[in-house]
């Protein structure tokens, strides 16, 4: 993918965050990564991508920063499986705005949800690993684009 | 007013509950997928839906125009991350009344509803 096809997602981040929360995310400057199971945290959404790009969208965050964004939308709990339902909506939410510049072509999945660190994600090593790392309220969580232009 | 909310989100379900549920609306139901707001929309009879869009089993594409099919008169408001026109024009087409894109504040959600039932009530 080409790199200024990221700007895409930097602005849905942040769009995102000031949306739903009070407090605007620092979205940092994409960089390239070559193992992506090092950026995964304790819950993890991924949006599988086909049509006119193939690939995935993740959105990795710790637990506390999850259930602050879920008290931020004045849904208060510790349950595990509401806060992995949280961050596929997260990865739901920033892969479909990305529709509005890469067209209806770009076919998005429902999300697979992932809880734990240390999982062993293979993704296409023919394609770049971008790493958005995401500032909020002082805690850092990454979206992770893997996808190739078809 | 009967409002029911389909998204397979059970977060968004319970953010747009909280918000609209006062003394103008009953949530009379809530659907994680088009085949279970097909089957609660008969049962439950609402006047006004929110609608999801990518669901498993039946997206909101299919339910829109399957409720249609039921009751041409129903408010469905989309309430969806796709934010491509194609999308847009192709659920307006099968009969929703209104578009909000996801992500979306309590006050956007709730503007998004006043339009849609300005008539009605």
């Amino acid at each position: 993918m080409k790199d200024e096809k990221l700007a895409v997602f930097v602005d849905a981040l942040s769009n995102y965050f000031e949306t739903t929360t009070d407090t605007a995310a620092n979205v940092g400057t994409p960089f390239l990564i070559n193992n992506i199971n090092d950026y995964l945290d304790d819950f993890t959404g991924i949006i599988g991508i086909s049509g006119n790009h193939k690939g995935s969208v993740f959105y990795s965050t710790p637990k506390r920063k999850a259930m602050q964004l879920l008290a931020e939308m004045g849904l208060m709990t510790t349950m595990d499986s509401k806060l992995m339902d949280l961050v596929g909506e997260v990865c739901n939410t920033i892969a479909g705005n990305a529709r509005r510049d890469f067209g209806e072509d770009f076919i998005l999945s429902v999300p697979l949800l992932l809880q734990g660190k240390g999982s062993d994600i293979a993704v296409s090593n023919v394609t770049s690993i971008y790493i958005i790392p995401i500032v909020w309220k002082g805690t850092k969580s990454h979206l992770i684009i893997n996808l190739e232009e078809d | 007013m009967k409002f029911m909310v389909v998204d397979d989100s059970e977060v968004i379900r319970e953010k747009i509950s909280n918000v609209l549920n006062d003394e103008e609306f009953e949530i009379v139901g809530t659907a994680k997928n088009g085949e279970e707001a097909v089957k609660q929309f008969t049962e439950l009879q609402p006047r006004v839906l929110t609608m999801d869009i990518t669901m498993p089993k039946m997206d909101g594409i299919e339910t829109i125009k399957r409720i249609i099919g039921i009751d041409d008169t129903v408010r469905i408001l989309v309430v969806s991350a796709l934010s491509d026109k194609a999308t847009l024009i192709k659920a307006m087409h099968l009969g929703a009344s209104g578009f909000l894109c996801k992500p979306f504040s309590d006050l956007d959600l709730a503007e998004a509803i006043d339009e849609l039932i300005e008539d009605l009530v």
